[in-house]
């Protein structure tokens, strides 16, 4: 019965935190896989929204558990840890929501598998996949030095995705092309924002996270 | 994370021995608290007969006596200190366990004034501040439903207390005896120590019956002081093992297991006021319900009576344990009244209309608790 008494730490919060990321990559897979085809939208239908809502769930765990803590320790040394927190479970549940809905495009007819410009979506797939496994790897280790590697990417990476969006927006392509791409574009950028945002709250101060760039006291 | 601090400081000892030494000023707290449980019965004994005669007469009527618990608890702002208090009393011979358990049913509704207090930093935070205020009071009613119950059958039958004699005739029986075999240096003997040696000295200033009200006064304060050590110290050896709990009672939605969370972590930190603390801010969040928060209090009421029964184990009469037992048998019996769900909805639905009452009509919050916890017990001790 007194098992209920097992010491809590922010390994509980932590883990949520990766198990959402990891949820994540497996969301951004099958919403890919069904994207491009190479897999109909409705196989991964039940997985792909259980995934979601394991996302959801686990923040609100984390949600609880940072209250939770703030209640029992009044902890005023780590308030900027709990906010931080916070903050990152937001990110990485709004990472979950653009997964699906690149999902969503594949579910509602959407077929890019004959479409000009398939291999670079596909390139830029692959390049965001792999920043997504980075990221949670540098997340994972509280890893300064691989955040400070990876944001400028991300950013940049995000810029290119806004670029081809207006490029996009101004293109002869019929609607049934440019859309779809433009949303799928607009979609990639929002997951790379967002894990950016996560990789700052290793290396920003609390009122910067989201804000990569120098410091005042820089 | 970066920049955002994680820990305070970690000092330069290792946490092992800082663990060890937190421990250790534990004990050293809890001997404190029973010395001046001795001391506070020496420094009654000094008063003389005649003042003793006149605080009995005070709350010989149950009424006063509900009204003067509550009052003390509200101004110590701990029903632990009370209750301790109130056994002192006893234990010293000035009023009898009949005539000390309105005094401890008083005790009970003061314990949450704090919570009830501190649930006004929300006060202009709309819901926050209706779901926090309505988690303190659900408290207050429970404690005031409970004594409207446990009042009349205790002035009328002498229930509790009798109940409390047998509970105590029942401990005394497995409880070892503190005597030493042949006329050795006993626990209470250590206990009564510091006491015997502050009245030798305050006798040899021949201050008569102010030498009594001194002695009280130190004995008062250390018993707060060495409550408030025993709390913040078990606090931080526990907080892990607490907020682990809580997140469990949390993911599991209460139940009896929430009474057990309750009960424990009162236990452990000997103060309630420390579960309500968490309480509140959770259920202010909306992320503990009040139907879910309310068998936690049951537990802690439960856990808070351990400060009364280890006081008693200072006190030199008997009776010291009866009191204490009383206690148990208040909190006690009141889980099983008030646990389930039907019943449990009284106190919820009368806070839940104070809350909305007090969120259209902000004066409201001042009329209840100026009410409660300062003008109706006054008025009572003033009638009586």
């Amino acid at each position: 019965m007194f098992s209920i008494f097992k010491s809590a730490d922010n390994r509980e919060v932590e883990s949520n935190l990766d198990g959402m990321l990891a949820d994540c990559i497996e969301m951004f897979d099958l919403a890919m896989s069904a994207f491009f085809g190479d897999v109909p939208a409705a196989d991964v239908k039940e997985k792909i929204w259980g995934l979601d809502k394991q996302v959801n769930r686990r923040e609100r765990a984390v949600r609880r558990e940072l209250l939770v803590r703030g209640a029992v320790r009044h902890a005023e040394f780590e308030q900027g840890l709990l906010l931080a927190y916070m903050a990152v479970a937001k990110d990485l549940e709004r990472i979950g929501d653009y997964c699906k809905n690149i999902w969503d495009l594949a579910n509602v007819g959407v077929r890019v598998s004959d479409q000009p410009g398939l291999e670079r979506m596909r390139a830029e797939a692959a390049k965001v996949r792999g920043y997504l496994t980075a990221g949670r790897k540098a997340f994972a280790a509280q890893d300064q030095d691989a955040a400070h590697d990876l944001i400028p990417k991300l950013d940049a990476a995000a810029h290119e995705h806004d670029r081809i969006v207006f490029e996009l927006a101004k293109s002869d392509q019929p609607g049934s092309e440019a859309v779809p791409q433009a949303l799928y574009y607009r979609f990639l950028k929002r997951i790379v924002s967002h894990m950016e945002n996560v990789l700052t709250s290793i290396v920003m101060p609390l009122d910067r996270i989201d804000y990569y760039g120098p410091t005042n006291s820089e | 994370m970066g920049d955002q601090g994680t820990k305070g400081s970690s000092g330069v000892l290792p946490s092992s021995a800082r663990r060890a030494l937190r421990l250790l000023s534990v004990l050293g707290a809890i001997y404190l608290f029973l010395a001046a449980i001795s001391a506070f019965e020496t420094g009654v004994g000094m008063l003389g007969q005649t003042l003793v005669d006149r605080v009995f007469e005070a709350v010989s009527d149950p009424f006063a006596g509900m009204a003067a618990g509550l009052l003390a608890t509200v101004m110590i702002q701990s029903s632990s200190a009370t209750t301790s208090i109130i056994v002192g009393l006893v234990g010293a011979g000035v009023i009898t366990v009949e005539a000390a358990v309105p005094m401890v049913l008083g005790a009970n509704i003061g314990s949450a004034v704090t919570s009830t207090l501190a649930s006004l930093g929300n006060i202009r935070q709309g819901v926050y501040f209706e779901r926090g205020f309505a988690a303190a009071t659900m408290q207050d009613f429970y404690n005031i439903l409970a004594v409207t119950l446990f009042l009349p059958l205790e002035v009328g039958f002498h229930i509790i207390s009798r109940a409390a004699r047998v509970l105590a005739d029942w401990v005394r029986l497995w409880a070892p005896d503190s005597q030493p075999a042949s006329g050795g240096f006993s626990f209470g003997d250590f206990v009564d120590a510091p006491a015997k040696a502050l009245e030798g000295l305050i006798e040899g200033w021949a201050w008569g019956t102010a030498g009594g009200v001194v002695m009280i006064g130190l004995a008062v304060g250390t018993l707060v002081f060495a409550l408030v050590t025993i709390t913040r110290l078990m606090k931080s050896i526990a907080s892990s093992r607490i907020e682990g709990a809580v997140n469990a009672i949390l993911s599991r939605r209460g139940g009896a297991m929430a009474v057990v969370v309750g009960l424990v972590t009162t236990l452990i930190v000997q103060s309630s006021g420390i579960v309500n603390a968490i309480m509140v801010p959770l259920a202010a969040s909306g992320i503990l319900s009040l139907p879910n928060a309310f068998p936690i209090i049951l537990g802690a009421d439960l856990g808070t009576t351990a400060t009364a029964v280890l006081a008693s184990t200072a006190a030199s009469s008997p009776e010291a344990l009866v009191i204490a037992m009383a206690h148990v048998v208040i909190n006690f019996v009141g889980i099983f009244i008030f646990y389930p769900m039907r019943v449990r909805q009284v106190p919820i639905r009368l806070a839940l209309w104070l809350s909305r009452t007090a969120m259209r009509n902000k004066t409201w919050v001042a009329v209840y608790i100026l009410t409660v916890f300062v003008a109706a017990p006054v008025l009572i001790l003033i009638l009586s």
